[in-house]
């Protein structure tokens, strides 16, 4: 069928496509509420649901030292496999 | 539906579901629903002392909108099958577009 | 049902038809079933992975919305909303979108600053399923145990402590979601508070 063919001659066509040619690669996913992700991906769907495996979690968080200055530190978090709800995800990128 | 799948085979396997409101809940995953709903069974939560609400709860449903991560037994999860799957679908749900 | 001013939060709930109750609900949900899965090239292995177990297949029809929420009709549960309240009740009722009715409802109140809480009775509630955050059903032996460390107090003592608190939290994430944009980070819309 002439759309199949459409799709086998054109295999990057739409921004999934490029998820795609990521998967078993280490990518970095920034989350909404100030976290990004480092982790093997080994799965993902159109919502951007994703299975990362190996992942570094790291957090940003904003406090109020002594002095009531804002400092800004980061928390890491390891995890051997993680499921990542879509509606979360802003963007993926190949880890460089 | 991968993902649907996916869960549907971590069925009574113990998982811990980390939620948008900070809460993280250990527990035996029971059942799964197409909006990836859970319900976990023999709960337990992480840093009790914050969320004592939960003291008398034993089972939970929760709804798929409010999880953030879910973190799985590495053991249970065989990762060619994901990635081939996932390919399969992506290339199902164009062609289903292009159709 | 029968006579419902009659039932209480002790008793047993009816025996329902569950296979033609569930046939009905996924009719409602889905139109007609979907087509048995094609002849699987990964034949015998597991999406998941995981070793296949002699557990009994639960029928498709277990996994809806419906089939989880059935379970716990008639049932004393935890509700907890996304703006972190708390409603206690029995869930008489729900539907396909999650939305739920609960009777005898308690919402409880917690200040962590003093460790103290308070119950108050609000009587029947819907609850529109988006708002939902968690349903938990309450085991009935550890109802009564009052978490360790926490102390009931009056609604009066507990309410105004409970409001400054939730103000001064909401505050604190303003501040700290204005700080971070400036880092180039989006808020985290899950939760509204």
């Amino acid at each position: 069928m002439s759309d199949a063919e459409e799709t086998a001659s054109n295999p990057v066509s739409e921004p999934l496509d490029l998820v795609r040619l990521c998967l078993d690669e280490v990518v970095s996913v920034k989350l909404r509420g100030d976290r990004e992700l480092k982790g093997r991906l080994h799965a993902y769907d159109s919502h951007c649901n994703l299975v990362l495996g190996d992942v570094e979690e790291t957090i940003y968080i904003t406090e109020e030292d002594e002095h009531e200055q804002e400092v800004q530190r980061i928390i890491k978090k390891q995890s051997e496999m993680l499921f990542v709800r879509g509606d979360s995800v802003v963007l993926i990128s190949p880890f460089q | 539906m991968l993902f649907f799948s996916f869960f549907k085979t971590l069925i009574d396997h113990e998982v811990t579901v980390e939620l948008k409101n900070e809460i993280s809940i250990r527990g035996t995953l029971k059942s799964v629903d197409q909006f990836l709903n859970i319900k976990l069974d023999n709960i337990q939560v992480v840093e009790e002392i914050r969320w004592p609400h939960l003291s008398s709860t034993k089972n939970l449903f929760i709804r798929g909108s409010v999880v953030r991560y879910i973190h799985l037994p590495s053991s249970a999860v065989d990762t060619a099958l994901l990635e081939d799957a996932s390919r399969r679908e992506a290339t199902a749900a164009k062609d289903k577009k292009a159709a | 049902m029968e006579n419902m001013n009659k039932l209480n939060v002790n008793d047993q709930p009816p025996m329902l038809d569950w296979e033609a109750h569930l046939r009905a609900q996924q009719q409602q949900d889905h139109g007609p079933t979907e087509p048995p899965q094609q002849s699987n090239p990964y034949e015998g292995r597991v999406l998941g992975g995981a070793v296949p177990r002699d557990v009994p297949q639960l029928p498709p029809q277990a996994f809806t919305t419906s089939a989880q929420l059935l379970e716990l009709v008639d049932k004393k549960v935890n509700v907890c909303l996304r703006d972190d309240k708390f409603i206690q009740g029995v869930m008489r009722s729900y539907d396909n979108y999650g939305n739920i009715v609960v009777k005898d409802s308690i919402e409880k109140l917690y200040c962590h600053a003093q460790k103290l809480f308070a119950d108050v009775p609000r009587g029947m509630f819907i609850i529109r399923g988006e708002n939902i955050a968690m349903i938990g059903e309450i085991d009935l032996d550890k109802d009564d145990d009052i978490p360790a460390g926490w102390t009931r107090a009056d609604v009066e003592v507990v309410f105004p402590l409970h409001k400054a608190e939730s103000e001064a939290r909401k505050e604190e994430v303003e501040r700290k979601e204005a700080n971070l944009a400036k880092l180039g980070f989006v808020p985290e819309h899950g939760m509204e508070f």
